[in-house]
């Protein structure tokens, strides 16, 4: 190369982005150029320096609530733009379709009726929006939850798979038990005091 | 509530122990994959993306602005808008560079947020990510992370320090080059100018770096 | 004769209130606001002997050992009550409940992701068992509809953990 290299040029090669024929160019044109050969090897320095020192990525503090964050954060953008559906409108109606429709509807809902009779398939159900069942994530190994709504139970439960055992040794002897009654414990109808019933 | 102690600037680590490297480096392939899964409605392939890139994102964002606490939440709204953007990402570039200019967006506009509401007063207090009561009852000793801090702590706090100096504009142009190793193309893609732009940007930017930090890297 | 001073004194008295009244909202923390009370119960729940839980341990109303029975997978025989906690749901703050203290082997963590309505608010809740995280979830919990959790296995039994909203 004999000629001097464009700045964009001169700054890959000193970023060492270059590769093949033209770093090779570079490198031939650098040869006898001792100061720029020094700026690269400083360059470099530099760079290590850099990228032994700033990381280029740091976890995230909590990385299994920061996921479940941006999953409700989907989750709420998916219920805003089902929310802001805005019903179809309605076409400018003629002279044919305002009664060639009604009488179609008319013969639309007896067809379907009858399909209906005679499908097995249970009628069509309102959708339910998954995005409002709750997230449930269960960061061990081996551990899985499942959830469900239990309208029996009037309760929304957690089922634990996998979950390791407490150490029957484990003691929690020390723990005072105070029943808190009507005031806060919503599953109570009455104060839950030691019986001597040998009941329950 | 004794706050968590783990040291949250522990640099990704590959087998070798090297720190700063890209996990997702060594396969874009795997992650235009995910893409397709996750743009055909497969959130645990988009939730695999997020695993992969949270890392870089998180630590981009923060070298940007400084807080844990707005980093983290800037790193989620970050991936929240690439989700909703992702119809539109085509696999022309790296799905690393098309986040970073997503995370580029965030932060400029959370910065211009912030210098609106800053002409009042902002209890910045309520921002803190270490959002726990003093006066809670219950307080679980976290057992303490094993420490992996960087030897060379000091340095990084002079590097800190020395960046913190920069403008935004160049700080951003040397965390994306001299720490993320994205090449000029990409830098211009995610900083939306020229490549005249990003050359100059980093230019003067190490430059400044370099006259602070020179004894540090010439002692090495 | 009234002193020619009277005015400023009080001027100077209305401004120092003043001063100390500001100072002391800069102070307040908006975000520690107790905005609602959540209660953690742990159960123990045996088809063998409840006297397994110890001593300490009490036993359950009627209407709760009910309603744990009405579901089949919260259905045992016997159930006590081991512990408890009720701690304030803050604003913007996360809380921690205990309810085996001294015991640390079972941890709620919860913070708000809402401000609460009239009957419910919908937290993000963390399980710590054994101090380490075992379940995560997003829960929207109403007046009168708990959280049953259906925990670790115990000395023959298993450990369900309520949490409910309190008063």
């Amino acid at each position: 190369m004999n000629t001097n290299p464009d700045e964009t040029r001169l700054a890959l090669w000193l970023d060492d982005e270059l590769e093949g024929a033209k770093l090779a160019e570079m490198d031939a044109w650098a040869a006898d150029k001792p100061d720029q050969l020094a700026a690269r090897e400083e360059l470099r320095s530099y760079r290590a320096m850099m990228v032994e020192n700033v990381p280029a990525s740091i976890e995230p503090p909590f990385p299994d609530f920061f996921l479940s964050r941006v999953n409700q954060g989907i989750r709420d953008i998916r219920i805003a733009e089902e929310k802001a559906v805005a019903p179809v409108a309605a076409p400018a109606r003629s002279f044919w379709r305002s009664w060639l429709m009604p009488a179609a509807a008319c013969v639309g809902m007896v067809f379907a009726f009858g399909i209906g009779k005679q499908s097995r398939e249970p009628a069509q159900k309102l959708t339910v929006v998954p995005s409002l069942a709750p997230a449930v994530y269960t960061p061990e190994e081996g551990v899985d939850a499942e959830w469900f709504s239990s309208s029996n139970a009037g309760a929304t439960v957690i089922v634990l798979q996998g979950v390791s055992a407490i150490p029957d040794s484990t003691d929690f002897s020390e723990t005072v038990y105070v029943p808190t009654a009507r005031e806060s414990d919503r599953t109570a109808t009455r104060d839950a005091g030691k019986s001597n019933s040998a009941q329950q | 509530m004794n706050k968590p102690t783990g040291d949250t600037s522990k640099p990704a680590q590959d087998p070798s122990g090297a720190a700063g490297k890209d996990p997702s480096a060594a396969d874009p392939e795997e992650d235009f994959r995910l893409v397709g899964l996750a743009k055909a409605g497969d959130m645990r392939a988009y939730d695999e993306l997020v695993v992969r890139h949270q890392g870089k994102i998180y630590a981009m964002i923060r070298n940007m602005v400084k807080n844990d606490a707005d980093a983290w939440d800037l790193s989620q709204e970050a991936f929240v808008k690439a989700w909703q953007a992702l119809p539109r990402f085509e696999a022309r570039a790296r799905f690393s560079t098309w986040l970073f200019r997503i995370a580029h967006n965030v932060v400029y506009d959370w910065a211009r947020k912030r210098k609106i509401e800053s002409a009042g007063e902002l209890n910045d207090e309520i921002f803190d990510r270490n959002k726990i009561d003093a006066s809670a009852r219950t307080a679980p000793a976290f057992v303490e992370s094993p420490d992996d801090a960087l030897v060379n702590s000091e340095l990084r706090e002079k590097i800190e320090e020395a960046l913190a100096k920069l403008t935004p504009e160049h700080r951003e142009a040397v965390i994306l080059k001299d720490v993320q190793g994205l090449s000029y193309k990409e830098i211009a893609d995610v900083m939306d100018c020229t490549l005249g732009t990003v050359m100059s940007r980093l230019f003067y930017a190490r430059q400044k770096l370099q006259a602070l930090l020179k004894d540090e890297y010439e002692s090495r | 004769m009234r002193s020619p001073f009277l005015p400023y004194l009080w001027l100077a008295g209305v401004i120092l209130v003043s001063l100390l009244a500001g100072k002391a909202l800069a102070q307040e923390d908006p975000g520690k606001a107790k905005i609602g009370k959540i209660e953690v119960t742990v159960y123990f729940a045996t088809n063998g002997d409840p006297e397994a839980a110890g001593e300490r341990a009490e036993q359950v109303s009627a209407s709760t050992r009910e309603r744990l029975q009405r579901e089949s997978r919260l259905k045992f025989s016997h159930y006590r009550a081991l512990g408890a906690d009720k701690q304030d749901i803050l604003r913007s703050y996360e809380n921690w409940a205990q309810p085996l203290k001294p015991s640390d082997e079972i941890l709620v963590r919860f913070e708000t992701r809402t401000q609460p309505t009239a009957d419910s608010v919908s937290l993000d809740l963390e399980l710590w068992l054994a101090r380490k995280k075992i379940l995560k979830t997003d829960a929207l919990l109403r007046d009168g509809r708990p959280l049953f959790v259906l925990g670790p296995e115990w000395r023959g039994g298993r450990l369900i953990i309520s949490v409910a909203l309190a008063r």
